[in-house]
C-alpha cells in the first residue's frame, strides 16, 4: 500500500534523491568533474518520468489523483510537464562546464542546485494548495539565486545573483501577500476551494487584489511585462548553463503553473483578460523591440524570451477563454519553447564559452568554424522566429488559431506583426554566422561529439516536428487531465 | 487517373527536396554533386513532361487531385493540384531550374554544393506553392522559398549582398504575415458559417465573405502578392536583390519567384474575393500601367547591365498586372504569357549578363564597347534575347504584350481602358530604347577598353545552358497555340466563377449603389459570353 503510494511520486521522488546525493557528493568529495555521471542519473529520471506518464496503461497513463491532504494533484498533465522538466534538466546538463563558466570547486554544489530546482519546479506542475505553491516557488527560486552566482570570483555574476535576489525575494513577498489576501478571503489554502468561491465574491476588490498579486508573482517567474526586469541583466551575468536553465525549464514549469492555476478558475475570462491582454501585447512588443537594439546575444535571447512569454500569454488567454484547446496549444508550444531556445544556448555555449563575453559579432563566420553548430543556430533562430517548415511555425499557427477563436483578433494581428519584428534580430544573428567576415581571428571551436550528436536530434527535431503536427492530439490529452 | 499518375504531383513536389538531401550528404567531390544536382533537376523536368501528358486541357479545374488528412485538429489538410496556369508555371520552374544549375559550374566559386542545395530546396519550395491547394500548405510552401532564396543572394551575391538579402527577406516576410492573418480570418469565417474548420482552397473558394470584411482580407493577400510581383510602391527591394544575387538567384528571383505575385492574385484574390478585386482592378491596373512605364523610364538611366534587366521586370510585371485585371480572357491569357516569356527572356539575360561577369567582374555599361568583335557568338544570343524581350513579332515576348494590350483594350470592367492600354503601349517602345541602346554601347563600335580585347566566347557548357532558351523563345513566338489551348479552359472556368461569385456576393449583401464598372452578365448567360470572347481571342 505504501508502494502504490509512493509510485506516483517516483519522479519528484528520484529527484530528491538526486539533490541529497549531490549535496552528500559535494562535502565527500569536492572539485571534480562529474558531467558523465549526472547525464547517466538525469536520462534514469528521464526514464522515470516517462515511465510515471506514459506507463500503466498505453492510452492515458496516470489516473488523476489528489494526495497528500488535498495539496498535491498528479495527473497527465502534471507528468506529463515533469517529463517535459526531467527532459530540459538533462539537456542543460549537456552543456559542460569549463573553468570560466563555473569554478571547479562548485561542481558538486552545481548538480545539487540543479537538481533541487527541477525537484521545485516538479512540485509547481502539481500544485494544489497555496502553501505548497509557496514552498514549491520558493524552493526553486533559492536554488536559482545560489546557482546565480556559482561563478562568484566575476562581479557581473553576483551583480545579477544580488539583482535577482531582491527582486525575487520581493515578487515573493507580493505573492505571499496575494496568498495571504486570498485566504483571509476564503478562509482556506486549498486553490479548488478558494476558486470554488470566486463566482461569489466576484470582482470584490479584495479578491481581485489578491489574484492580481498571486498573478504578478507569476508574472515574475514568466519574466513578463511588467515583471520582466531581472531577465537580461541575469540572463547576462550567470553563467550559460544557468541562463539556459532559467530562459528553458523555468519558464515551462511557470507555464505549468500559470495554466493550472487557470484551470481552477471557472470566472477567469471576467478576472484576467484585461490585465493579461495588456500584458501579453506589452510582453511581445517591448521584449521584441527591445531584443533588436541588443549585441549582446544573452541579452537579446531574453528579450525574445520576454517576447516569447507573451506568445504564451496569448495561449493562456485562449484557454481561459476558448478551454481545452487554448490549453493544448499553450502546451504544444511550451514544450517546443523549451526544445529551441536550448538549441540557441547550446551554440551560445560552444561558442562563446571561453572568451566570456557573448557579443552576436563572436558568432562571425561560423559556417566556416562550425557548419553543425551554425545550421543549429540558423536552424533554432528559424525556428524561434515561426519561420515555416519549421516547428515553431506550427506552435505559433495553433496558439493564434486558437486565440483567434477565441475572439483577440488584435492579439493575433499584433501577434503576428511582432513574430515579424523578431524575425529582424533573429536575421541579425543568422547574417552574423553566415555572412559576415570574421575579421578578426576567433577561438577555435573544440569538436565534441556529444555536442554532434545533441546538434543532429535538435536540428532534426526542429525542422521535421512541425510535419507530425498531429502529435498536437496527443498533447490534447494532457490538457484534457486538468479539469 | 490511370495508376502511373499516382501521386505525381508529391513526387514532383519532394524530387528535389530528395535531391538536396542526397547532394547535401552524399559523400563525394564537388563536381559529382554537380553531376548529381544536374540529373535530379533534369529528373525533375522529366517528370514535370509527364505531368503535361496525363494533363486533360479540355477540362478547367484542378486536375490530378491529391488529398490527405495532414494536422486534423486545426483543419489543415494536404491538397495538391495543377490546372492550367500552374501546368506552365511549375514546367516554367523546371526548365530554368537545370539551366540555373549548368550555369553554376564555374561561376560559383565558394561552397557549390551548398549553393545547388539550396537551388534544389528552392525548387521544390517553389513547385509545392504552385501546387498545393491548402492555404496553410501554400503558406508553408511560399515562406520556405525566403529562406534559401535569401541565402543565395546573402552568401553568393555581390558587394552589398547582406544588405540585399536581409532587405528581401523582411519585405517579403511582412506581407506574409499580414496574409497569415487574412488566412485565418477566412478560415474561421467559414467555420462560423459552416462549423466546419478548413483551410482547403476547393472549400473556402465557395465561401463568400461580406463585402466590408472581404475588403480587410483581400488587402491582407493583395499586399502580399504586390509586394512580391511588385507592384510599384513595393518594388524597391526588387532591384537591390537582383543586382546583388549571383546569377542563378537572378534568373530564379526574375523567372520564377515573381511570377508568384500574379499567381497569388489569379490564384487567390481572385476566386476568393472576386466582388472586391473587381472593384480593386482599375486601381491595381493603374498600378500596373505605372509600373510598365516607371520601370521602362527607370531602367534607361541605369549604368549596371544588370539592374537595367531588373528594372525591366518592374515593367514588364506590370504587364501581367493589366492583363490579369483587365478580366477579359484575352488579358488574363496575356497575363500568364508573359510571366513564361518573361521567365524565359529575362532569365536568359540575366544568364548573359552573368557569362559576361564571370569574364570581366564587372557590369558598368560604360566598361564595354565593342564586344561583338570578340565574342560574336555571346553578342548574337544577347542581342536576340534582348529582341525577344522587346517583344519582337516572331519571338516569345510579342504575344503576350500583344494579348495583354488587346485585352485591355477590350475590357469593359475597366475604366479609360483605352488610355490604359496606350500608355502601356508606350512601354513596348521604352523597352525597344533601353534595351537597344544598351544593346549599342555594349556591343557595338570600337573595342574602347583593352581589357575588352581577349574575352573568350561562350564555352560549350555555357552554350549548352543558353541554347535551349534561345529554342523556346522562338518556339513560344511563332507558335503560342499548345501553351494558349492549355490555359483558356482554366481561364474561362476561372472567369465564369468569378462572375458568378460576385453576382451572387452582390446579390447577397445587396449593394445600393453598384459600381459601374463591374460587368453585370446573369449566371446563366455567362458562359456564352465567355465562348463569344473566345472567339476574339483565338485571333
Amino acid at each position: 500500500m505504501m508502494l502504490d503510494k509512493l509510485s506516483a511520486v517516483i519522479p519528484e521522488a528520484y529527484t530528491l534523491g538526486l539533490a541529497l546525493f549531490w549535496l552528500v557528493v559535494s562535502v565527500v568529495r569536492p572539485g571534480r568533474d562529474y558531467t558523465r555521471l549526472s547525464i547517466l542519473l538525469g536520462a534514469v529520471g528521464v526514464v522515470l518520468a516517462f515511465q510515471s506518464t506514459f506507463g500503466e496503461s498505453a492510452l492515458g497513463g496516470v489516473a488523476t489523483q489528489v494526495r497528500f491532504y488535498g495539496a498535491y494533484r498528479i495527473d497527465l498533465y502534471s507528468q506529463g510537464f515533469k517529463l517535459l522538466l526531467a527532459l530540459g534538466y538533462l539537456l542543460i546538463l549537456n552543456l559542460p562546464k569549463s573553468g570560466q563558466s563555473l569554478l571547479k570547486t562548485s561542481q558538486a554544489e552545481y548538480h545539487f542546485l540543479l537538481a533541487t530546482a527541477l525537484f521545485g519546479m516538479m512540485l509547481l506542475t502539481s500544485v494544489y494548495d497555496m502553501l505548497l505553491l509557496y514552498l514549491a516557488m520558493e524552493t526553486t527560486s533559492y536554488s536559482f539565486y545560489v546557482l546565480c552566482v556559482l561563478r562568484r570570483r566575476l562581479t557581473e555574476s553576483t551583480e545579477a545573483g544580488l539583482k535577482y535576489v531582491l527582486f525575487g525575494a520581493a515578487s515573493s513577498a507580493v505573492m505571499l501577500f496575494g496568498i495571504g489576501y486570498l485566504y483571509g478571503l476564503t478562509g482556506t489554502t486549498s486553490l479548488p476551494g478558494v476558486f470554488s468561491r470566486s463566482v461569489e465574491l466576484g470582482t470584490s476588490p479584495g479578491f481581485l487584489f489578491g489574484v492580481f498579486l498571486l498573478f504578478a508573482g507569476l508574472l515574475f517567474k514568466l519574466s513578463a511585462f511588467p515583471f520582466h526586469f531581472w531577465a537580461p541583466d541575469v540572463y547576462e551575468g550567470t553563467s550559460n548553463q544557468v541562463a539556459a536553465y532559467l530562459g528553458t525549464v523555468a519558464k515551462v514549469a511557470a507555464t505549468a503553473l500559470a495554466l493550472r492555476i487557470a484551470s481552477m478558475m471557472p470566472n477567469a475570462p471576467l478576472l484576467l483578460n484585461a490585465f493579461l491582454w495588456v500584458s501579453a501585447i506589452a510582453s511581445m512588443t517591448y521584449g521584441n523591440f527591445v531584443a533588436i537594439r541588443q549585441t549582446d546575444m544573452k541579452r537579446m535571447l531574453a528579450y525574445s524570451g520576454i517576447g516569447h512569454i507573451g506568445y504564451i500569454l496569448v495561449g493562456v488567454l485562449a484557454a481561459i477563454n476558448m478551454g481545452e484547446p487554448g490549453y493544448t496549444a499553450t502546451i504544444y508550444y511550451a514544450g517546443m519553447y523549451l526544445i529551441m531556445n536550448f538549441a540557441a544556448f547550446l551554440v551560445v555555449h560552444a561558442c562563446l564559452d571561453e572568451t566570456g563575453g557573448a557579443q552576436i559579432r563572436n558568432f562571425n563566420n561560423l559556417h566556416r568554424r562550425s557548419p553543425l553548430l551554425c545550421a543549429t543556430l540558423v536552424i533554432s533562430m528559424f525556428t524561434l522566429g515561426g519561420i515555416p517548415p519549421m516547428a515553431g511555425f506550427f506552435g505559433k499557427l495553433y496558439l493564434f488559431m486558437t486565440a483567434y477563436q477565441g475572439g483577440f483578433v488584435w492579439l493575433v494581428v499584433l501577434g503576428l506583426l511582432n513574430s515579424f519584428v523578431s524575425l529582424y534580430y533573429y536575421l541579425r544573428v543568422c547574417k552574423a554566422a553566415f555572412l559576415d567576415p570574421g575579421d578578426s581571428p576567433q577561438p577555435e571551436i573544440v569538436p565534441c561529439l556529444r555536442r554532434s550528436a545533441l546538434c543532429v536530434a535538435l536540428i532534426g527535431y526542429m525542422v521535421l516536428f512541425g510535419f507530425f503536427s498531429n502529435a498536437v492530439d496527443k498533447y490534447a490529452n494532457l490538457a484534457r487531465s486538468l479539469f | 487517373m490511370d495508376a502511373t499518375n499516382l501521386n505525381i504531383l508529391s513526387t514532383l513536389v519532394f524530387l528535389p527536396l530528395f535531391g538536396a538531401a542526397v547532394v547535401a550528404l552524399w559523400p563525394a567531390n564537388d563536381r559529382s554533386a554537380w553531376h548529381v544536382a544536374l540529373y535530379f533537376s533534369v529528373g525533375e523536368f522529366l517528370l514535370n513532361l509527364k505531368v503535361l501528358l496525363g494533363f486533360t486541357p479540355e477540362y478547367g479545374g484542378f486536375q490530378l487531385l491529391e488529398r490527405t488528412e495532414w494536422i486534423r485538429t486545426l483543419g489543415v489538410s494536404y491538397v495538391l493540384g495543377i490546372d492550367g496556369i500552374t501546368l506552365w508555371l511549375t514546367l516554367l520552374t523546371t526548365a530554368l531550374t537545370p539551366i540555373v544549375v549548368l550555369a553554376a559550374w564555374g561561376s560559383i566559386q565558394k561552397q557549390i554544393r551548398a549553393y545547388l542545395v539550396s537551388m534544389l530546396i528552392l525548387e521544390g519550395a517553389m513547385i509545392g506553392s504552385f501546387l498545393a491547394l491548402d492555404l496553410i500548405l501554400f503558406f508553408v510552401f511560399w515562406e520556405m522559398m525566403l529562406i534559401p532564396m535569401a541565402l543565395l543572394i546573402g552568401v553568393w551575391g555581390g558587394p552589398r549582398r547582406i544588405y540585399s538579402a536581409v532587405k528581401f527577406f523582411l519585405y517579403t516576410a511582412f506581407g506574409s504575415a499580414l496574409m497569415l492573418v487574412s488566412i485565418l480570418a477566412l478560415a474561421y469565417l467559414n467555420y462560423e458559417k459552416t462549423g466546419y474548420l478548413t483551410f482547403n482552397y476547393l472549400v473556402l473558394r465557395e465561401f463568400s465573405v461580406e463585402p466590408g470584411i472581404a475588403l480587410v482580407l483581400f488587402i491582407g493577400f493583395a499586399l502580399a502578392f504586390a509586394i512580391k510581383v511588385p507592384v510599384v510602391p513595393f518594388h524597391t527591394w526588387l532591384p537591390d536583390a537582383h543586382t546583388e544575387a549571383p546569377t542563378g538567384g537572378s534568373v530564379i528571383l526574375a523567372g520564377v519567384l515573381l511570377k508568384f505575385g500574379v499567381y497569388g492574385f489569379f490564384r487567390f484574390c481572385l476566386p476568393l474575393f472576386p466582388d472586391v478585386a473587381l472593384r480593386a482592378a482599375p486601381c491595381l491596373a493603374g498600378l500596373g500601367v505605372v509600373g510598365i512605364v516607371y520601370g521602362a523610364l527607370i531602367s534607361m538611366v541605369q549604368t549596371d547591365i544588370k539592374k537595367l534587366v531588373a528594372y525591366s521586370s518592374v515593367s514588364h510585371l506590370g504587364f501581367c498586372m493589366l492583363g490579369l485585371f483587365s478580366f477579359t480572357l484575352e488579358g488574363m491569357a496575356g497575363s500568364v504569357y508573359v510571366m513564361l516569356a518573361h521567365g524565359v527572356s529575362t532569365g536568359a539575360l540575366f544568364l548573359l549578363v552573368g557569362f559576361l561577369y564571370d569574364r570581366r567582374h564587372t557590369r558598368e555599361i560604360s566598361d564595354f564597347g565593342g564586344i561583338t568583335q570578340v565574342m560574336p557568338f555571346y553578342a548574337t544570343a544577347f542581342v536576340f534575347t534582348a529582341l525577344a524581350s522587346i517583344g519582337l513579332p516572331g519571338l516569345c515576348g510579342f504575344v503576350g504584350e500583344f494579348l495583354s494590350l488587346a485585352g485591355t483594350f477590350l475590357s469593359q470592367s475597366l475604366p479609360g481602358a483605352r488610355w490604359l492600354t496606350a500608355a502601356a503601349a508606350s512601354g513596348v517602345i521604352l523597352s525597344a530604347v533601353y534595351l537597344l541602346w544598351m544593346v549599342q554601347r555594349v556591343f557595338f563600335g570600337e573595342i574602347r577598353n583593352d581589357r575588352n580585347r581577349h574575352l573568350a566566347d561562350l564555352t560549350t557548357r555555357e552554350r549548352c545552358a543558353i541554347l535551349p532558351l534561345m529554342a523556346l523563345m522562338v518556339w513560344m513566338g511563332v507558335y503560342p497555340e499548345p501553351i494558349l489551348s492549355h490555359l483558356r479552359p482554366t481561364l474561362e472556368s476561372l472567369k465564369v466563377f468569378v462572375t458568378i461569385k460576385s453576382v451572387q456576393i452582390d446579390a447577397e449583401y445587396g449593394h445600393p449603389e453598384p459600381p459601374r464598372q463591374v460587368p453585370e452578365p446573369q449566371p446563366g448567360n455567362s458562359p456564352e459570353i465567355t465562348s463569344e470572347r473566345a472567339v476574339a481571342y483565338e485571333f
